[in-house]
């Protein structure tokens, strides 16, 4: 009898233990002051501090724990952070969002793999076409943004037309923010290399075989041209290259595309890759090969190049001691590409919130985009980190605060801007803008395949994940 | 013969471990077979697509091939190199020279860092300015030594194999812990007559592991198919596709909602790693007794 007992026990502590391990988790929070719902990784939990005005009852802090890339040191995070703490302040006791760290290359991916489990953060920011297309509008997995937008035209009003109509779906619903602040993107130039090699002629008025010559000058005058890498999403290559396109007959209309494009061996692309390979062998730095946007800045910021490509976000970091010397943003001189090429796109998507959350979380999602859409915060985005709102009345602190370098960037547009094209990160397929693009330009920068091998190897891997 | 209670009571004891099987991997597997078979982004419901996602994963470029032929390197020098290392590590802490605990604790080092961290590490160690290996190159005479380690090729192939190759703490440990079981009187009977320290390697303790030998390559083999982190943190498959494997095309079927295709490169690394198992086990007749 006893040895049955015994037997009987075992056995019963094996199904406990099978049953445990298969169990999900929705006991567990039951007993916890978080809750999870709908997939998403938002919760509530319990703020002692707070209550109601007229009576006992404890209110409840609303926490959304949001991973994003704008955060440690990524370049975005010197004013996302900040703007993340304004909020929390604002809303100290009724919302609170938590920020988590991810690497920029790992967040779209996290972010997929968050969809196919159900467990979406109640903000995302972007999402390439097809994922957003294919797998979150198709299964009505975002929150629709119209009602809301409707309810506050002060916002709504400050949007984009165009920006609008692309994040609009054919049944009328808005999937994620319309764009309110245009951000051209150009490039950065170190004034005293360009006198020492006798530049005088504006980037922007420039065509692409006198900018070819320019950074021969600057060769011949001791200075290494430009400042590109092909780690993480080769983000300063890729906008070299776009500008380089743009600059080829009909090459702003394909970067002007809605649709992603899949073949790359139009001659136009492989003159665009031979002068890219061609720039890569005469006029980078010897650690461009594998260097990440890291590398490629700091190679800017420590003198080492005359020229990155980048957006008006990195103004911040010319007059950061910590990353460059004293002084070094008086240097700096910005400009549009050479035929007066901008890069810009208000086709995109931007801030969106998922479906099947818990109304307090979808409200405080919407207080989030609503605080960050504020005239006050839009303003204090552009003088962090560039744009225009082409909608909003700025105040006079906000002209009289404006950084130089931005100033001397609208002028630029102003005066010489004749195309605005999107970058190749918008039209090409995901797969080729991180991680293919930037595999492949080793080979092509060292000469291992040529450019024609190049826009075949990059066609092939398109076409791969076409559908 | 069995009676029915006895029988009963077995049953009722395999139960949990069947349904954890059932559950954590016979249903997972046949999933992925079946998958493997449709159209799938995670969301829709999987469509019947036949062979294609193969067809995909064969004939759309040279990625598959050059995904095989790596695996193939890579599983040879596991199979070599990195199980000799860790079967010559065994053998010769066997012989609990001065300070044999220190190595054997030392060795196991490694396997208690992430592979991730591992893959960063290195990253800075075949970095061609502030890397080690580049800068001792250069400091020794070779002053235009400026390899891009995980950015041309060769060199990518073998920088991603340094990060496991030396990483053998499991082999050492199944070996040396088969040495040690080794009857003493064995060694004894054949000192007695008259065989030197290398005949009793050769001829006694070489073959008594050989099962070990046979199953760290087996796991080794095996690491090789899954692995990911390695390539994935150093590489990304690249330059080009050079470092490419299979786990890497399935995991670019995740990230681009081809669930159907990812499934299909995780049927092949499975029926690969059977193959690998039914060949290491014939090779050492790991059904024979030794004893």
């Amino acid at each position: 009898m006893k040895r049955i007992l015994k037997a009987l026990l075992l056995l019963m502590c094996s199904l406990v233990l099978v049953l445990a391990a298969c169990s999900n988790d929705k006991g567990t929070n039951s007993n916890n002051s978080s809750t999870s719902t709908g997939g998403s990784s938002s919760n509530t939990s319990n703020n002692s501090n707070t209550s109601n005005s007229g009576g006992g009852d404890a209110k409840q802090e609303v926490v959304l724990n949001i991973p994003h890339y704008k955060s440690g040191e990524n370049v975005g995070a010197k004013f996302f952070l900040p703007q993340v703490e304004r909020f929390n302040q604002k809303y100290a006791g009724q919302y609170k969002i938590v920020i988590e760290e991810i690497p920029q290359d790992d967040y779209m991916q996290k972010i997929k793999l968050l969809a196919q489990q159900n467990k979406l953060p109640a903000l995302i920011e972007g999402g390439d076409k097809v994922f957003m297309e294919e797998v979150i509008i198709a299964n009505n997995l975002f929150y629709d943004l119209k009602p809301w937008l409707d309810s506050k035209p002060e916002i709504k009003n400050l949007m984009m037309e165009a920006s609008i109509d692309y994040n609009t779906t054919a049944d009328g619903k808005i999937v994620s923010m319309p764009l309110i602040v245009q951000r051209p993107i150009g490039l950065y130039y170190n004034k005293e290399m360009f006198a020492a090699a006798g530049i005088t002629k504006p980037i922007s008025q420039m065509t692409f075989d006198e900018f070819d010559a320019a950074l021969e000058a600057l060769k011949q005058a001791g200075y290494t041209p430009l400042a590109l890498m092909t780690g993480e999403n080769a983000w300063t290559t890729m906008l070299l290259t776009s500008a380089l396109l743009a600059n080829e007959p009909g090459g702003a209309e394909i970067l002007n595309s809605k649709d992603y494009v899949y073949d790359y061996t139009d001659p136009m692309w492989i003159r665009t890759f031979e002068r890219l390979q061609k720039w890569f062998q005469n006029y980078t730095t010897d650690n461009a090969i594998g260097a990440v946007y890291a590398d490629a800045a700091n190679n800017f910021l420590s003198e080492r190049t005359a020229l990155i490509f980048n957006g008006t976000w990195m103004i911040g970091d010319f007059s950061d001691t910590s990353k460059t010397s004293e002084g070094f943003k008086d240097k700096v001189g910005t400009s549009i590409y050479p035929g007066g090429a901008a890069i810009s796109s208000s086709a995109g998507y931007t801030w969106w919130i998922p479906s099947n959350l818990k109304q307090e979380e979808i409200d405080a999602a919407l207080a989030f985009l609503e605080f960050i859409n504020s005239p006050e915060e839009l303003e204090a985005y552009m003088l962090a980190e560039g744009g225009n709102v082409p909608k909003l009345d700025t105040t006079p602190e906000f002209e009289a605060q404006l950084d130089p370098i931005l100033a001397e960037l609208n002028s630029s547009l102003q005066n010489d801007l004749k195309i605005t094209v999107q970058s190749l990160e918008q039209i090409w397929p995901p797969q080729i803008a991180n991680p293919e693009f930037g595999k492949y330009l080793p080979l092509l920068a060292d000469g291992t395949i040529t450019p024609q091998k190049f826009a075949e190897e990059l066609t092939n891997m398109a076409q791969q994940f076409k559908n | 013969m069995y009676n029915w209670k006895t029988k009963l009571w077995i049953a009722a004891f395999l139960a949990p471990a069947l349904a954890v099987f059932v559950l954590f991997y016979l249903v997972p597997i046949v999933t992925v077979f079946v998958t493997g078979f449709t159209k799938w982004n995670g969301f829709n419901s999987p469509e019947f697509i036949g062979f294609d996602n193969y067809i995909k994963l064969f004939t759309y470029n040279n990625t598959f091939a050059i995904s095989l032929r790596n695996l193939f390197l890579w599983s040879l020098i596991a199979a070599t190199l990195h199980v000799g290392f860790g079967t010559l590590v065994a053998f010769i802490l066997f012989k609990r020279p001065c300070g044999w605990r220190l190595v054997r604790g030392t060795f196991m080092i490694p396997n208690v860092i992430s592979v991730a961290a591992w893959a960063m590490i290195y990253k800075f160690i075949f970095n061609d300015d502030i890397g080690i290996i580049n800068n001792f190159m250069r400091n020794i005479g070779f002053s235009d030594f400026h390899v891009k380690w995980f950015y041309e090729m060769p060199a990518a192939f073998f920088a991603v194999t340094f990060t496991w190759l030396f990483y053998a703490v499991i082999v050492m440990l199944i070996v040396l812990n088969d040495l040690m079981a080794i009857p003493k009187d064995i060694h004894e009977a054949a000192l007695l007559d008259g065989a030197n320290e290398w005949q009793v390697t050769r001829y006694i303790n070489l073959p008594l592991v050989k099962k070990a030998i046979g199953t760290g390559i087996i796991l080794s083999v095996t690491s090789r198919i899954a692995m990911f982190e390695e390539v994935a943190l150093t590489t990304r498959g690249g330059p080009g596709n050079e470092t490419y494997n299979i786990p890497l095309m399935l995991y670019n079927g995740i990230v681009n909602s081809e669930y159907g295709y990812a499934n299909a490169a995780g049927t092949i690394m499975i029926l690969l790693g059977v193959a690998v198992m039914a060949l290491i086990n014939r090779l050492f007749r790991m059904n024979e007794r030794l004893y």
